[in-house]
């Protein structure tokens, strides 16, 4: 035991100044979970009935390392807890231990390492005693004396140990959980505090138009302090910040007098918009000032709109069985001319030089206005996917996005589309189970029309950028050969954090939807058994086979529309001529490539 | 010649620590133990060990240089998991080196002949995998090195300095396996920390071979061994960003750890589905539910499964890689790794251990990974530390 521990590495737990709550804190540390949601999740499972799921995510945080102490040792509790028949009232299972000794030898050890954990550091850096220790940090004497009793003498009994252990499950929950739980930022309050500052300075600045030049200079000086953390909060929840921003944009939509359809996303923002109110001329001058220093934000915030839009649409054919339409028309009509002014700005951002459209990110390029074309490109797919196409400032949008792309030249194409006429509104969206049979021919048309598009312009940008194919990347897999490679280099990448993988449709990052392909299995288990209990569920979880998983996953890739639209601009450069099909670059022939796309009607 | 070769007053570029001086100057009992071995008739099976930051490794890399004059390349079998010779942490491996090292005082990087990725920075998890893995490479080194009367060639196995307890039980092991020509043994001051004198591996008896004892490099004033203290912990993190430098041509700069967590961060990474490849975990047990979850932003070992090989082999490992990225809708994992693309395409599994990946790449400015957080509460503050 001894010279184990003498070559025991310490846990890496650092050990810096506890950060205070409110705001961001400017420390960070390598933690397990991948966002605050998780760690939320896993506290509420921990404290829950039904553990299950939040100990098998914390078994996976252990085998990443940098598990915090106190998860560590209440995930050990509540696992020790769900073998005790004093705890499992009720259950009874295989997995029960009935040895009294056996469960007392799980409880002292618990406790051991909870009071070990907590001093041992502190111990060797002040040489303080660990009582003493203990007392300053506030661990219950009781399990200090636990910790001696079975170090040093006999066992202490079980009745004690389980006293013991719902005092340190108590402890625990009080000086870690509770206490992070009151420390995580809130971004979403955070960021209306800020934007409303910045709107206070602007009317300031407005009002204060003739006035000295000293105090104007102080509140652009403020200006630019709150853009900086607004930015700052940008890179750290970039979700929420979209969020946030999208639900100001519409909550002052100019047709808003006749909608009273506020009350549902927007009592967020409400709530903490104490004293003044943000108007959208207001919100839209905050983006400008934005997106001048992260102009990438305009595509991010386009995207939710556009998803959005989608959302809406796809609720809008829900509720066309009940009949009911109300106030969406407006609503949509904002959305739709918010769209068009996103794009109009990223055109003027453009213009003036903010936003560079590059073909693809070099790496060590730091430019932060460098956008690569892919991400417009697939943008642009979007828009035109959304079944709204007919609305005029989709369409004024659409054709601003394809200049940018590639200046010319596909205008004329699009304007060919039979899609930009009015009765186009009740066409299909894009998702695949709200589909519709009776105006599928319509639909396939329109694919097939985009399809055409591209490729035209895809020849077209091919030709043009012959010269820069010749990347390391593009001469090796001109060389590949023929058969099966399972490794290959990552095409159409954009920057982003390790950890993250970048958005398909703005130059930003996302986290992996890990819980998607989760709920996917549960849904799909649950159909299977038929059972809704969540006991079983939680159990039924376990022995899912990988399989499952792996399965579905592939087929999404295989069957979503998307994913074939979505990669062919990817073609343009080494991979031309082949097609992902199923995870695969599959080549294919000119021949194949117009069946596939005469029989759109498969992938539909 | 040893002599000539072991006095160099090249100024390393990073000082491994203030104890050591600029300038490494062999002592005397130093360069007659190194004459001493390159002498040998036979090609010789050197094994160095002692305890922790006694200089094994400096030795190690003096013995080495005096053999390859004579021999044109040189077995080197490292055994020491966290602070490796030519590998990354957490790698055991055997190289076989032709070139000099010119640095006696600093790790080099260099491609192995045969490595294997244990997953930890320490023996102590498993005891019984890091003796498979190292009775493999011996058994690869014999089998390829020592078949040919003609062709032997030397073997240098350097010890990690873990000398006590379970240490002591696997060094063991080790030297009965390995069966060394010639055993040096680096003692310091403190006897209480030395290895038992003699050939303490085996049984009485038993004829042991040449036993080499020689005094811990550096002295001071009262003739005791000074200990180079070692930062290890940043030296691994060193290792590690060293070993993903190579991940970019030597024209890109990428100096600073800034500029390489940026680059890393860009890069284009290589895309493999999960149908293609098995994950394991070497240490833990993970849910399979959560296997992505717990392999996103982690240092991997690439594996190759040796289905084709004799049935008693393990997996071998061509390099580490960081998994950037996992995207579960299109069944992909994006992994950022030095080795080549031709030589990943044999890779079939991901060894994941409990190497952790250096938070200097994980966070710079506009890019900084969902995993390091701010308002991460600490167990315990200063303020309660000395409060009362």
């Amino acid at each position: 035991m001894a010279p184990m521990a003498v070559e025991a590495a310490e846990a890496p737990e650092a050990s810096g100044l506890c950060e205070g709550a409110g705001g961001l804190s400017t420390g960070r540390k390598l933690v397990p979970w991948s966002s605050w949601a998780e760690w939320r999740f896993v506290r509420d499972g921990l404290f829950s009935r039904f553990p299950a799921a939040a100990l098998r995510r914390i078994a996976a945080w252990r085998s990443r390392g940098a598990l915090p102490i106190p998860v560590d040792v209440t995930a050990t509790f509540v696992e020790i807890r769900l073998r005790d028949p004093f705890f499992r009232s009720g259950f009874t299972g295989d997995d029960a231990l009935e040895s009294e000794e056996m469960l007392a030898m799980l409880y002292s050890m618990a406790i051991m390492r909870l009071v070990n954990g907590f001093v041992e550091n502190p111990y060797k850096k002040t040489g303080r005693s660990i009582s003493e220790l203990a007392e300053a940090v506030g661990i219950p004497r009781v399990l200090v004396d636990i910790r001696h009793e079975s170090s040093h003498r006999n066992l202490p009994s079980l009745r004690l140990l389980r006293l013991a252990s719902i005092k340190a499950f108590d402890w625990l929950k009080c000086i870690y959980w509770d206490r992070q739980t009151n420390s995580i930022p809130d971004a979403e309050v955070e960021l209306s505090l800020r934007l409303h500052e910045i709107t206070h300075f602007l009317k300031g600045n407005a009002s204060k138009e003739t006035k000295s030049g000293s105090k104007r200079k102080r509140s652009e000086k403020l200006i630019s302090k709150t853009t900086k953390y607004i930015r700052r909060l940008y890179y750290a929840c970039h979700d929420e910040v979209v969020f946030v921003l999208m639900n100001l944009m519409q909550l002052d939509a100019p047709e808003s007098s006749e909608s009273s359809g506020m009350q549902e996303a927007d009592c967020l923002t409400t709530n903490h918009s104490s004293d003044v109110k943000i108007s959208k001329s207001d919100m839209k001058a905050i983006i400008m000032k934005l997106s001048e220093k992260e102009p990438r934000l305009l595509l991010s915030v386009l995207k939710s709109v556009i998803e959005m839009i989608e959302a809406k649409e796809e609720l809008t054919n829900k509720d066309e069985l009940y009949a009911c339409l109300p106030l969406e028309p407006s609503k949509m009509r904002s959305l739709c001319s918010l769209v068009l002014w996103l794009v109009t700005k990223i055109k003027e951002l453009k213009v003036s030089g903010y936003i560079g459209p590059v073909h693809e990110i070099g790496v060590l390029s730091s430019d932060k206005n460098a956008v690569p074309r892919f991400c417009l490109a697939k943008l642009l797919l979007k828009l035109l996917n959304l079944s709204l196409i007919g609305e005029k400032c989709i369409i004024d949008a659409a054709h601003l996005l394809i200049e940018m792309v590639n200046d010319n030249n596909v205008k004329e194409k699009l304007r060919k589309l039979p899609v930009l006429s009015p009765e186009s509104s009740s066409k299909v969206s894009f998702h695949p189970e709200s589909r519709t049979t009776c105006n599928e021919d319509e639909s396939v048309e329109k694919t097939a029309e985009t399809l055409e598009m591209f490729k035209l312009h895809l020849k077209k940008r091919n030709n043009a950028c012959l010269a820069e194919t010749v990347t390391a990347e593009g001469s090796f897999d001109t060389t590949m050969p023929e058969k099966y490679n399972r490794w290959s280099v990552a095409k159409s990448w954009t920057p982003c954090p390790i950890g993250t993988i970048p958005c398909s449709f703005s130059s930003c990052a996302v986290l992996p939807a890990f819980d998607a392909v989760d709920l996917g299995v549960e849904v799909s288990t649950l159909e299977q058994h038929g059972k809704c209990d969540e006991v079983d569920h939680s159990e039924m979880f376990d022995s899912q086979p990988k399989e499952m998983k792996v399965e579905s996953i592939l087929e999404i890739s295989r069957v979503s529309p998307e994913h074939e639209m979505s990669d062919i601009p990817d073609l343009a450069f080494p991979l031309k001529g082949r097609l992902l099909v199923g995870g695969v670059w599959e080549k294919v022939t000119e021949e194949e490539l117009l069946l596939i796309k005469s029989k759109m009607k498969i992938l539909l | 010649m040893a002599g000539a070769r072991a006095t160099p007053t090249r100024t390393p570029p990073r000082p491994s620590s203030p104890a050591v001086s600029a300038e490494a100057v062999v002592p005397q009992d130093w360069a007659s133990a190194v004459s001493l071995v390159s002498s040998d008739p036979n090609p010789p099976a050197v094994l160095v060990c002692g305890p922790k930051n006694s200089g094994k490794s400096t030795f190690s890399r003096v013995v080495l240089n005096a053999l390859l004059p004579r021999y044109g390349k040189v077995a080197y079998l490292d055994t020491d998991l966290g602070q490796p010779e030519f590998g990354p942490p957490g790698c055991l491996s055997l190289h076989v080196v032709d070139e000099a090292i010119e640095d006696l005082l600093n790790p080099t990087l260099r491609e192995a002949e045969r490595c294997y990725f244990f997953g930890d920075i320490s023996s102590k998890r498993d005891p019984e995998a890091y003796l498979n893995c190292l009775f493999h490479l011996y058994d690869h080194f014999v089998g390829k090195y020592r078949r040919n009367e003609n062709e032997m060639l030397p073997l240098i196995v350097n010890t990690p300095g873990w000398v006590k307890g379970a240490g002591f039980d696997m060094l063991v092991e080790m030297l009965r396996y390995i069966c060394p020509t010639i055993v040096v043994q680096i003692r310091i001051t403190v006897q209480s920390k030395n290895l038992p004198d003699g050939v303490f591996w085996l049984d009485a008896g038993q004829t042991g071979p040449k036993m080499i004892n020689i005094n811990a490099a550096f002295h001071d004033a009262s003739n005791r061994s000074l200990l180079i203290q070692k930062d290890s912990c940043g030296m691994r993190e060193r290792r590690l960003v060293e070993y993903l430098k190579q991940c970019f041509p030597s024209n890109i700069s990428v100096s600073t750890n800034k500029e390489l967590a940026y680059a890393l961060a860009s890069l284009p990474p290589y895309q493999v589905p999960f149908s293609d490849v098995t994950v394991v975990h070497l240490h833990c047990e993970v849910p399979t539910g959560e296997i992505w979850r717990s392999l996103n932003a982690t240092i991997v070992g690439l594996a190759v499964s040796s289905a084709s090989e004799a049935d008693r082999s393990i997996p071998y490992c061509v390099g580490l890689g960081i998994v950037r990225g996992v995207d579960p809708q299109k069944g992909l994992l994006y992994i950022i790794t030095p080795v080549p693309l031709h030589r990943l395409q044999s890779v079939d599994l991901l060894q994941q251990g409990l190497i952790e990946i250096p938070t200097a790449l994980l966070q710079v400015r506009g890019c900084v990974s969902p995993y390091m957080s701010t308002n991460v509460l600490h167990k315990i503050s200063e303020r309660d530390l000395y409060a009362g």
